[in-house]
Protein backbone atom coordinates (compact mmCIF):
# COMPACT_ATOMS: atom_id res chain seq x y z
CA UNK A 1 0.00 0.00 0.00
CA UNK A 2 1.11 3.56 -1.04
CA UNK A 3 1.29 6.62 1.45
CA UNK A 4 -1.85 8.57 0.99
CA UNK A 5 0.46 11.54 1.27
CA UNK A 6 3.97 11.37 -0.34
CA UNK A 7 2.23 9.12 -3.01
CA UNK A 8 5.91 7.21 -3.08
CA UNK A 9 7.16 5.49 -0.12
CA UNK A 10 5.00 2.13 1.02
CA UNK A 11 2.53 2.95 3.95
CA UNK A 12 3.74 1.50 7.19
CA UNK A 13 1.82 3.71 9.38
CA UNK A 14 -2.15 2.77 9.60
CA UNK A 15 -4.42 4.41 11.47
CA UNK A 16 -8.05 4.18 11.75
CA UNK A 17 -10.64 6.79 13.35
CA UNK A 18 -14.40 7.42 14.01
CA UNK A 19 -16.09 11.13 13.19
CA UNK A 20 -19.09 11.60 13.32
CA UNK A 21 -19.88 7.80 13.19
CA UNK A 22 -18.38 7.48 9.88
CA UNK A 23 -15.24 5.52 9.78
CA UNK A 24 -11.94 7.20 8.15
CA UNK A 25 -8.68 4.55 7.25
CA UNK A 26 -5.61 6.96 6.57
CA UNK A 27 -2.38 4.71 5.19
CA UNK A 28 0.74 6.86 5.51
CA UNK A 29 5.01 5.96 5.40
CA UNK A 30 6.81 6.74 8.52
CA UNK A 31 8.60 9.94 7.51
CA UNK A 32 4.84 11.69 6.67
CA UNK A 33 3.42 10.41 10.13
CA UNK A 34 6.16 12.09 11.33
CA UNK A 35 6.16 15.19 9.36
CA UNK A 36 2.55 15.34 10.55
CA UNK A 37 3.09 14.87 13.99
CA UNK A 38 2.15 11.32 14.55
CA UNK A 39 3.89 10.06 17.25
CA UNK A 40 4.98 6.40 17.02
CA UNK A 41 4.87 4.37 20.25
CA UNK A 42 5.51 0.69 20.29
CA UNK A 43 3.89 -1.84 21.80
CA UNK A 44 5.85 -2.10 24.48
CA UNK A 45 5.76 1.68 25.32
CA UNK A 46 1.87 1.66 24.66
CA UNK A 47 0.92 1.08 28.02
CA UNK A 48 2.24 4.47 29.60
CA UNK A 49 1.11 6.80 26.92
CA UNK A 50 -1.15 5.91 23.84
CA UNK A 51 -2.21 9.07 23.70
CA UNK A 52 0.47 10.34 20.94
CA UNK A 53 -1.79 8.97 17.83
CA UNK A 54 -5.27 9.87 19.33
CA UNK A 55 -4.85 12.54 19.78
CA UNK A 56 -3.49 13.95 16.88
CA UNK A 57 -5.64 12.39 14.43
CA UNK A 58 -9.09 14.35 13.76
CA UNK A 59 -6.53 17.05 12.89
CA UNK A 60 -4.44 14.80 10.44
CA UNK A 61 -7.58 13.51 8.58
CA UNK A 62 -8.77 17.28 8.39
CA UNK A 63 -5.40 18.80 6.65
CA UNK A 64 -4.94 15.43 4.53
CA UNK A 65 -8.60 14.92 3.38
CA UNK A 66 -9.20 18.72 2.88
CA UNK A 67 -13.23 18.46 1.37
CA UNK A 68 -13.91 15.21 3.00
CA UNK A 69 -13.48 16.78 6.42
CA UNK A 70 -16.64 18.49 5.11
CA UNK A 71 -18.02 16.06 2.73
CA UNK A 72 -21.74 14.80 3.83
CA UNK A 73 -22.05 17.93 6.22
CA UNK A 74 -24.82 19.63 4.42
CA UNK A 75 -27.99 20.13 6.55
CA UNK A 76 -31.79 19.48 5.96
CA UNK A 77 -32.91 22.60 6.35
CA UNK A 78 -36.01 21.67 8.23
CA UNK A 79 -34.56 19.32 10.74
CA UNK A 80 -30.78 19.87 10.78
CA UNK A 81 -30.10 16.97 9.59
CA UNK A 82 -26.77 16.23 8.00
CA UNK A 83 -26.50 13.92 5.23
CA UNK A 84 -23.69 12.23 7.12
CA UNK A 85 -25.94 11.92 10.15
CA UNK A 86 -28.71 10.34 8.19
CA UNK A 87 -25.83 7.60 6.79
CA UNK A 88 -24.42 6.43 10.15
CA UNK A 89 -28.39 6.18 11.16
CA UNK A 90 -30.01 4.97 7.91
CA UNK A 91 -32.67 7.82 9.66
CA UNK A 92 -34.03 10.75 8.04
CA UNK A 93 -35.08 13.25 10.16
CA UNK A 94 -38.43 14.60 8.41
CA UNK A 95 -39.88 14.76 4.83
CA UNK A 96 -38.11 17.62 3.84
CA UNK A 97 -35.00 15.53 3.61
CA UNK A 98 -36.21 13.79 0.98
CA UNK A 99 -35.95 17.24 -1.00
CA UNK A 100 -32.79 18.51 1.07
CA UNK A 101 -30.34 15.37 -0.31
CA UNK A 102 -32.49 14.44 -3.43
CA UNK A 103 -29.60 14.49 -5.89
CA UNK A 104 -27.97 12.08 -3.88
CA UNK A 105 -30.87 10.07 -2.83
CA UNK A 106 -31.67 9.16 -6.39
CA UNK A 107 -28.87 7.00 -6.49
CA UNK A 108 -28.93 5.83 -3.46
CA UNK A 109 -32.63 4.48 -3.44
CA UNK A 110 -32.07 2.93 -7.27
CA UNK A 111 -29.47 0.85 -4.90
CA UNK A 112 -31.71 -0.15 -2.37
CA UNK A 113 -34.93 -0.54 -4.49
CA UNK A 114 -33.49 -0.88 -8.08
CA UNK A 115 -35.82 2.22 -9.24
CA UNK A 116 -35.50 5.64 -7.88
CA UNK A 117 -39.61 6.67 -8.93
CA UNK A 118 -42.83 5.94 -6.69
CA UNK A 119 -45.40 3.80 -8.95
CA UNK A 120 -48.57 2.93 -7.18
CA UNK A 121 -51.21 4.78 -4.48
CA UNK A 122 -51.07 8.38 -4.34
CA UNK A 123 -52.94 10.41 -1.43
CA UNK A 124 -55.86 12.30 -2.21
CA UNK A 125 -53.67 15.06 -0.23
CA UNK A 126 -51.29 14.97 -2.87
CA UNK A 127 -54.06 16.14 -5.30
CA UNK A 128 -56.30 14.90 -8.47
CA UNK A 129 -53.36 15.92 -10.45
CA UNK A 130 -50.46 14.08 -9.20
CA UNK A 131 -52.68 11.04 -8.91
CA UNK A 132 -53.90 11.23 -13.02
CA UNK A 133 -50.13 11.91 -14.31
CA UNK A 134 -49.04 8.50 -11.98
CA UNK A 135 -51.63 6.63 -13.30
CA UNK A 136 -51.03 7.74 -16.75
CA UNK A 137 -47.25 7.08 -16.09
CA UNK A 138 -47.99 3.45 -14.84
CA UNK A 139 -50.05 2.97 -17.94
CA UNK A 140 -47.62 3.92 -20.29
CA UNK A 141 -45.14 1.61 -18.52
CA UNK A 142 -47.30 -1.27 -18.95
CA UNK A 143 -48.08 -0.51 -22.32
CA UNK A 144 -44.37 -0.30 -23.46
CA UNK A 145 -44.22 -3.97 -21.83
CA UNK A 146 -47.46 -5.26 -23.61
CA UNK A 147 -46.05 -4.30 -27.02
CA UNK A 148 -42.46 -5.56 -26.09
CA UNK A 149 -44.00 -9.14 -25.06
CA UNK A 150 -46.56 -8.55 -28.18
CA UNK A 151 -49.81 -9.07 -26.15
CA UNK A 152 -51.58 -6.40 -28.74
CA UNK A 153 -54.91 -7.19 -27.26
CA UNK A 154 -54.17 -6.18 -23.75
CA UNK A 155 -52.14 -3.23 -25.34
CA UNK A 156 -55.17 -1.84 -27.22
CA UNK A 157 -56.66 -1.84 -23.93
CA UNK A 158 -53.97 0.09 -22.27
CA UNK A 159 -53.97 2.65 -25.07
CA UNK A 160 -57.79 3.30 -24.67
CA UNK A 161 -57.41 3.83 -21.14
CA UNK A 162 -55.00 6.44 -21.70
CA UNK A 163 -56.62 8.00 -24.24
CA UNK A 164 -59.76 8.14 -21.83
CA UNK A 165 -57.73 9.84 -19.60
CA UNK A 166 -55.73 12.11 -21.16
CA UNK A 167 -59.42 13.34 -22.42
CA UNK A 168 -60.29 15.08 -19.40
CA UNK A 169 -61.77 14.27 -16.21
CA UNK A 170 -65.67 13.44 -17.55
CA UNK A 171 -64.37 10.04 -17.78
CA UNK A 172 -62.48 9.38 -14.46
CA UNK B 1 -63.32 -3.44 23.07
CA UNK B 2 -61.21 -4.53 25.96
CA UNK B 3 -57.67 -6.10 25.65
CA UNK B 4 -59.06 -8.96 27.92
CA UNK B 5 -61.95 -9.30 24.31
CA UNK B 6 -58.67 -10.94 22.60
CA UNK B 7 -57.93 -13.10 24.89
CA UNK B 8 -60.97 -15.51 24.59
CA UNK B 9 -60.04 -15.63 21.01
CA UNK B 10 -57.04 -16.50 18.63
CA UNK B 11 -57.39 -14.12 15.90
CA UNK B 12 -59.04 -14.86 12.45
CA UNK B 13 -55.10 -15.00 11.03
CA UNK B 14 -54.88 -18.54 13.17
CA UNK B 15 -58.39 -20.04 12.24
CA UNK B 16 -56.12 -22.32 9.88
CA UNK B 17 -58.86 -21.65 7.11
CA UNK B 18 -57.00 -19.37 4.19
CA UNK B 19 -56.23 -20.92 1.12
CA UNK B 20 -53.40 -23.33 1.63
CA UNK B 21 -53.75 -23.27 5.23
CA UNK B 22 -52.09 -26.54 5.87
CA UNK B 23 -48.44 -24.58 5.10
CA UNK B 24 -49.34 -20.74 4.40
CA UNK B 25 -49.60 -19.89 8.32
CA UNK B 26 -50.71 -16.23 7.44
CA UNK B 27 -50.31 -13.58 4.76
CA UNK B 28 -49.76 -10.20 6.08
CA UNK B 29 -49.16 -6.42 4.68
CA UNK B 30 -48.20 -2.85 6.56
CA UNK B 31 -47.95 0.68 5.20
CA UNK B 32 -45.47 3.03 6.79
CA UNK B 33 -46.92 6.19 6.87
CA UNK B 34 -45.94 9.59 7.82
CA UNK B 35 -47.68 12.60 8.04
CA UNK B 36 -46.78 15.60 5.92
CA UNK B 37 -44.82 19.08 7.80
CA UNK B 38 -44.13 17.40 10.87
CA UNK B 39 -40.51 16.11 12.08
CA UNK B 40 -39.79 12.18 11.75
CA UNK B 41 -40.08 10.32 15.57
CA UNK B 42 -35.89 10.14 14.42
CA UNK B 43 -35.81 13.70 15.61
CA UNK B 44 -38.79 14.59 17.30
CA UNK B 45 -38.31 15.64 21.12
CA UNK B 46 -41.02 14.39 23.94
CA UNK B 47 -43.29 16.98 23.61
CA UNK B 48 -43.75 16.84 19.53
CA UNK B 49 -43.80 12.74 20.37
CA UNK B 50 -46.62 13.52 22.06
CA UNK B 51 -48.58 16.24 19.96
CA UNK B 52 -47.90 13.73 16.77
CA UNK B 53 -49.86 10.47 19.26
CA UNK B 54 -52.79 13.24 19.54
CA UNK B 55 -52.75 14.68 16.22
CA UNK B 56 -52.78 10.76 14.82
CA UNK B 57 -54.97 9.29 17.76
CA UNK B 58 -58.48 12.22 16.52
CA UNK B 59 -57.26 11.59 12.84
CA UNK B 60 -57.95 7.84 13.80
CA UNK B 61 -61.47 8.85 15.61
CA UNK B 62 -62.72 11.02 12.54
CA UNK B 63 -61.81 8.57 9.86
CA UNK B 64 -64.18 6.13 8.78
CA UNK B 65 -62.77 2.72 9.77
CA UNK B 66 -64.33 -0.24 8.32
CA UNK B 67 -65.75 -2.42 11.15
CA UNK B 68 -64.63 -0.18 13.80
CA UNK B 69 -61.31 0.27 16.39
CA UNK B 70 -60.12 0.49 19.62
CA UNK B 71 -57.21 2.71 20.64
CA UNK B 72 -54.75 2.07 23.23
CA UNK B 73 -52.49 3.77 24.83
CA UNK B 74 -48.83 1.73 25.16
CA UNK B 75 -47.16 3.70 28.06
CA UNK B 76 -49.99 2.96 30.50
CA UNK B 77 -50.71 -0.44 29.12
CA UNK B 78 -48.51 -2.95 31.96
CA UNK B 79 -46.07 -5.04 30.08
CA UNK B 80 -47.57 -8.16 30.42
CA UNK B 81 -50.37 -6.55 27.83
CA UNK B 82 -47.95 -5.61 25.61
CA UNK B 83 -45.78 -9.14 25.56
CA UNK B 84 -49.76 -10.27 24.67
CA UNK B 85 -50.04 -7.96 21.83
CA UNK B 86 -46.22 -8.90 20.62
CA UNK B 87 -47.31 -12.39 20.57
CA UNK B 88 -50.52 -12.29 18.73
CA UNK B 89 -48.35 -10.39 15.92
CA UNK B 90 -50.52 -7.25 16.66
CA UNK B 91 -47.49 -4.81 18.30
CA UNK B 92 -44.04 -5.32 17.09
CA UNK B 93 -41.11 -5.92 20.08
CA UNK B 94 -39.64 -2.44 19.35
CA UNK B 95 -43.05 -0.72 19.49
CA UNK B 96 -43.66 -2.47 22.61
CA UNK B 97 -40.58 -1.61 25.17
CA UNK B 98 -40.17 1.71 22.57
CA UNK B 99 -39.82 4.71 24.26
CA UNK B 100 -42.35 8.08 24.08
CA UNK B 101 -46.41 8.40 23.72
CA UNK B 102 -47.20 5.46 21.52
CA UNK B 103 -50.30 3.62 20.89
CA UNK B 104 -51.85 0.94 18.87
CA UNK B 105 -55.31 0.72 17.18
CA UNK B 106 -57.19 -2.59 16.91
CA UNK B 107 -60.22 -3.69 14.89
CA UNK B 108 -62.31 -5.94 16.85
CA UNK B 109 -61.69 -9.14 14.58
CA UNK B 110 -57.80 -8.50 14.55
CA UNK B 111 -57.53 -8.24 11.45
CA UNK B 112 -56.19 -4.69 11.24
CA UNK B 113 -53.80 -3.10 13.89
CA UNK B 114 -52.36 0.74 13.50
CA UNK B 115 -49.37 1.28 15.35
CA UNK B 116 -48.94 4.80 16.34
CA UNK B 117 -45.28 6.25 16.85
CA UNK B 118 -43.40 3.55 15.87
CA UNK B 119 -40.55 4.12 13.53
CA UNK B 120 -42.51 5.80 11.68
CA UNK B 121 -45.87 7.73 12.82
CA UNK B 122 -48.15 5.40 11.19
CA UNK B 123 -47.82 1.29 10.49
CA UNK B 124 -50.92 0.01 9.61
CA UNK B 125 -50.92 -3.58 9.19
CA UNK B 126 -53.48 -6.41 7.95
CA UNK B 127 -53.35 -9.56 9.23
CA UNK B 128 -55.25 -13.08 7.21
CA UNK B 129 -55.68 -16.82 7.54
CA UNK B 130 -53.81 -18.63 4.86
CA UNK B 131 -52.57 -17.26 1.42
CA UNK B 132 -54.25 -14.16 1.44
CA UNK B 133 -52.08 -11.28 0.45
CA UNK B 134 -54.78 -9.64 -2.00
CA UNK B 135 -57.38 -9.83 1.14
CA UNK B 136 -55.05 -8.86 3.57
CA UNK B 137 -53.95 -5.51 1.33
CA UNK B 138 -57.59 -4.66 0.43
CA UNK B 139 -58.16 -4.56 4.10
CA UNK B 140 -55.22 -2.20 5.07
CA UNK B 141 -55.70 -0.29 1.52
CA UNK B 142 -59.62 0.57 2.91
CA UNK B 143 -57.97 2.03 6.62
CA UNK B 144 -55.22 3.89 5.24
CA UNK B 145 -57.48 5.69 2.34
CA UNK B 146 -59.92 6.49 5.35
CA UNK B 147 -56.93 8.43 7.28
CA UNK B 148 -56.01 9.78 4.21
CA UNK B 149 -58.98 11.85 4.44
CA UNK B 150 -58.13 12.98 8.33
CA UNK B 151 -54.56 13.04 7.76
CA UNK B 152 -51.80 14.76 5.42
CA UNK B 153 -49.45 11.89 4.63
CA UNK B 154 -46.02 13.10 3.76
CA UNK B 155 -45.91 12.34 -0.02
CA UNK B 156 -43.54 12.95 -3.19
CA UNK B 157 -44.71 12.54 -6.61
CA UNK B 158 -40.84 10.97 -7.37
CA UNK B 159 -40.30 9.22 -4.18
CA UNK B 160 -43.85 8.54 -2.94
CA UNK B 161 -44.55 8.07 0.64
CA UNK B 162 -41.97 9.40 2.68
CA UNK B 163 -40.42 7.26 5.59
CA UNK B 164 -37.67 7.17 7.96
CA UNK B 165 -35.54 4.98 6.84
CA UNK B 166 -35.41 4.76 2.77
CA UNK B 167 -35.79 0.84 2.78
CA UNK B 168 -39.65 1.51 3.28
CA UNK B 169 -39.94 4.49 1.13
CA UNK B 170 -41.98 4.39 -1.81
CA UNK B 171 -45.20 1.98 -1.57
CA UNK B 172 -44.09 1.81 2.10
CA UNK B 173 -45.77 -1.76 1.52
CA UNK B 174 -43.99 -5.11 2.87
CA UNK B 175 -45.76 -8.33 2.39
CA UNK B 176 -45.37 -11.14 4.17
CA UNK B 177 -46.36 -14.65 4.19
CA UNK B 178 -45.52 -16.86 6.79
CA UNK B 179 -44.85 -20.53 5.94
CA UNK B 180 -43.89 -23.92 7.61
CA UNK B 181 -41.52 -25.64 6.52
CA UNK B 182 -40.33 -28.66 8.59
CA UNK B 183 -39.45 -31.58 5.78
CA UNK B 184 -37.27 -28.27 3.55
CA UNK B 185 -35.66 -28.47 7.43
CA UNK B 186 -35.14 -32.14 7.71
CA UNK B 187 -33.42 -32.56 4.65
CA UNK B 188 -31.75 -29.27 4.67
CA UNK B 189 -33.40 -28.18 1.23
CA UNK B 190 -34.41 -25.04 3.39
CA UNK B 191 -31.04 -23.34 2.22
CA UNK B 192 -31.49 -23.59 -1.22
CA UNK B 193 -35.22 -21.99 -0.96
CA UNK B 194 -33.50 -19.25 0.90
CA UNK B 195 -31.02 -18.51 -2.22
CA UNK B 196 -33.80 -19.24 -5.04
CA UNK B 197 -35.91 -16.36 -2.85
CA UNK B 198 -33.41 -13.77 -2.44
CA UNK B 199 -32.83 -13.69 -6.14
CA UNK B 200 -35.59 -12.46 -7.14
CA UNK B 201 -35.31 -9.73 -4.13
CA UNK B 202 -37.37 -11.49 -1.56
CA UNK B 203 -36.00 -11.60 2.52
CA UNK B 204 -36.76 -14.50 4.34
CA UNK B 205 -37.01 -13.91 8.52
CA UNK B 206 -38.10 -15.58 12.04
CA UNK B 207 -41.24 -16.10 13.33
CA UNK B 208 -41.37 -12.44 14.88
CA UNK B 209 -40.11 -10.41 11.89
CA UNK B 210 -36.65 -8.31 11.46
CA UNK B 211 -33.72 -10.06 13.62
CA UNK B 212 -35.73 -13.08 14.80
CA UNK B 213 -34.72 -16.81 14.63
CA UNK B 214 -36.88 -19.22 13.12
CA UNK B 215 -38.15 -21.21 15.37
CA UNK B 216 -40.71 -24.19 14.97
CA UNK B 217 -39.87 -24.08 11.74
CA UNK B 218 -41.70 -21.02 10.71
CA UNK B 219 -39.80 -18.64 8.18
CA UNK B 220 -41.26 -15.60 6.85
CA UNK B 221 -40.96 -14.76 3.22
CA UNK B 222 -41.30 -10.47 1.99
CA UNK B 223 -40.03 -8.23 -0.37
CA UNK B 224 -37.27 -6.28 -0.25
CA UNK B 225 -37.96 -3.45 -2.12
CA UNK B 226 -40.58 -1.15 -2.04
CA UNK B 227 -40.58 1.87 -4.36
CA UNK B 228 -40.77 2.00 -8.01
CA UNK B 229 -43.50 -1.03 -7.88
CA UNK B 230 -46.93 -0.68 -7.65
CA UNK B 231 -48.71 -2.66 -4.35
CA UNK B 232 -50.22 -5.21 -6.83
CA UNK B 233 -47.16 -5.58 -8.64
CA UNK B 234 -45.04 -6.29 -5.19
CA UNK B 235 -47.60 -8.26 -4.33
CA UNK B 236 -47.67 -10.61 -7.84
CA UNK B 237 -43.96 -10.83 -7.32
CA UNK B 238 -44.84 -13.03 -3.83
CA UNK B 239 -47.58 -14.42 -4.84
CA UNK B 240 -45.83 -16.13 -7.56
CA UNK B 241 -43.23 -17.73 -5.11
CA UNK B 242 -45.06 -19.21 -2.85
CA UNK B 243 -46.71 -22.12 -4.79
CA UNK B 244 -43.89 -22.91 -5.52
CA UNK B 245 -42.35 -23.30 -2.40
CA UNK B 246 -45.59 -24.97 -1.39
CA UNK B 247 -45.15 -27.50 -4.22
CA UNK B 248 -41.82 -28.21 -2.66
CA UNK B 249 -42.54 -28.75 0.94
CA UNK B 250 -45.41 -31.04 0.00
CA UNK B 251 -42.56 -33.29 -2.75
CA UNK B 252 -40.38 -33.41 0.10
CA UNK B 253 -43.10 -34.55 2.08
CA UNK B 254 -44.20 -37.04 0.07
CA UNK B 255 -40.56 -38.10 -0.71
CA UNK B 256 -40.17 -39.12 3.36
CA UNK B 257 -42.94 -40.63 3.75
CA UNK B 258 -42.31 -43.09 0.52
CA UNK B 259 -38.35 -43.83 2.00
CA UNK B 260 -39.03 -43.11 5.03
CA UNK B 261 -42.43 -43.53 6.31
CA UNK B 262 -42.01 -45.72 9.52
CA UNK B 263 -39.26 -42.54 10.60
CA UNK B 264 -41.47 -39.83 9.78
CA UNK B 265 -44.50 -41.43 11.78
CA UNK B 266 -42.26 -42.18 15.07
CA UNK B 267 -41.16 -38.43 14.61
CA UNK B 268 -44.63 -37.39 14.82
CA UNK B 269 -46.02 -39.68 17.13
CA UNK B 270 -43.23 -39.27 19.56
CA UNK B 271 -43.85 -35.25 19.30
CA UNK B 272 -47.73 -36.23 20.36
CA UNK B 273 -46.99 -38.62 23.33
CA UNK B 274 -44.31 -35.82 24.64
CA UNK B 275 -46.96 -33.03 24.43
CA UNK B 276 -49.82 -35.17 25.64
CA UNK B 277 -47.71 -36.61 28.87
CA UNK B 278 -45.25 -34.28 29.62
CA UNK B 279 -45.34 -32.14 33.44
CA UNK B 280 -42.50 -29.28 32.48
CA UNK B 281 -41.97 -28.15 29.34
CA UNK B 282 -40.45 -25.21 28.25
CA UNK B 283 -41.22 -22.48 24.77
CA UNK B 284 -38.94 -23.53 22.57
CA UNK B 285 -39.74 -27.54 23.28
CA UNK B 286 -43.01 -26.56 22.40
CA UNK B 287 -42.20 -25.15 19.65
CA UNK B 288 -40.15 -27.67 18.01
CA UNK B 289 -42.94 -30.51 19.16
CA UNK B 290 -45.80 -28.86 17.68
CA UNK B 291 -44.29 -28.70 14.57
CA UNK B 292 -43.93 -32.33 13.99
CA UNK B 293 -47.30 -32.76 15.29
CA UNK B 294 -48.76 -30.05 12.79
CA UNK B 295 -46.71 -32.18 10.15
CA UNK B 296 -48.36 -35.24 11.05
CA UNK B 297 -51.64 -33.24 11.47
CA UNK B 298 -51.37 -32.17 7.84
CA UNK B 299 -49.93 -35.10 6.38
CA UNK B 300 -52.69 -37.65 7.97
CA UNK B 301 -50.60 -39.50 10.27
CA UNK B 302 -53.02 -37.71 13.10
CA UNK B 303 -56.48 -37.55 12.10
CA UNK B 304 -58.68 -37.00 15.34
CA UNK B 305 -57.01 -33.52 16.02
CA UNK B 306 -57.99 -30.29 14.22
CA UNK B 307 -55.16 -27.93 12.36
CA UNK B 308 -56.94 -25.40 14.54
CA UNK B 309 -56.41 -26.83 17.73
CA UNK B 310 -52.43 -26.54 16.83
CA UNK B 311 -52.59 -23.16 15.97
CA UNK B 312 -53.77 -22.28 18.86
CA UNK B 313 -51.54 -24.22 20.89
CA UNK B 314 -48.52 -22.11 19.45
CA UNK B 315 -50.44 -19.20 20.49
CA UNK B 316 -51.57 -19.98 23.54
CA UNK B 317 -48.59 -21.65 25.48
CA UNK B 318 -46.21 -18.35 24.68
CA UNK B 319 -45.29 -16.59 27.96
CA UNK B 320 -47.77 -13.67 28.08
CA UNK B 321 -50.41 -16.11 26.89
CA UNK B 322 -49.92 -18.47 29.81
CA UNK B 323 -49.89 -15.67 32.56
CA UNK B 324 -52.96 -13.78 30.69
CA UNK B 325 -54.91 -17.16 31.43
CA UNK B 326 -53.32 -17.48 34.98
CA UNK B 327 -53.99 -13.74 35.43
CA UNK B 328 -50.78 -14.48 36.92
CA UNK B 329 -47.17 -13.40 37.16
CA UNK B 330 -45.76 -15.83 36.60
CA UNK B 331 -41.53 -17.06 37.30
CA UNK B 332 -39.87 -19.45 33.87
CA UNK B 333 -40.23 -22.45 35.82
CA UNK B 334 -44.21 -21.50 36.88
CA UNK B 335 -44.49 -21.10 33.02
CA UNK B 336 -43.24 -24.41 32.00
CA UNK B 337 -45.93 -26.12 34.46
CA UNK B 338 -48.62 -24.39 33.55
CA UNK B 339 -47.85 -24.37 29.80
CA UNK B 340 -47.28 -28.45 30.08
CA UNK B 341 -50.89 -28.52 31.62
CA UNK B 342 -52.53 -25.92 29.17
CA UNK B 343 -51.48 -28.51 26.35
CA UNK B 344 -52.45 -32.08 27.88
CA UNK B 345 -55.66 -30.29 28.78
CA UNK B 346 -56.10 -29.36 24.97
CA UNK B 347 -55.16 -32.44 23.62
CA UNK B 348 -57.13 -34.39 25.68
CA UNK B 349 -60.29 -32.42 24.76
CA UNK B 350 -58.87 -32.77 20.84
CA UNK B 351 -59.27 -36.15 20.79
Amino acid sequence: MICESCKENNASVHMIDVVNNSKMELHLCEDCAKSKGVTIKSHMQKSSSDKGIAEGLPEIFQSLSGSQGTAGMEACSQCDTTYRQFRSSGKFGCPHCYTAFRVKLSDLLEKIHGRAEHKGKVPNSAGGEVALQKELQDLMSDLDHAVNDEAYERAAELRDRIQRLQEGPSEV
Amino acid sequence: MKLSDLQSSSGEWLGGTGPEADIVISSRIRLARNLGGQPFLSSADEQQFGQLERLIREGMENAAMPGGMSYFAMQTMPMLDRQFLVERHLISREHAYGKGPRGVGLAVDETVSIMVNEEDHLRIQGLCSGLQLREAWSRVDAVDTGLDNCLKYAFSPEFGYLTVCPTNTGTGLRASVMLHLPALVMTRQIDKVFQAVSKIGLIVRGLYGEGTQASGDFYQISNQSTLGKSEIAIIENIEVVIPKIIEYEKTVRNNLMHQKHEVMEDKVWRAYAMLKYARVITSEETMDLLSAVRMGVSLGIIQDIKMSTINELFLFTQPAHLQKQKEAQLDEFERDMVRASYIRKKLQQGE
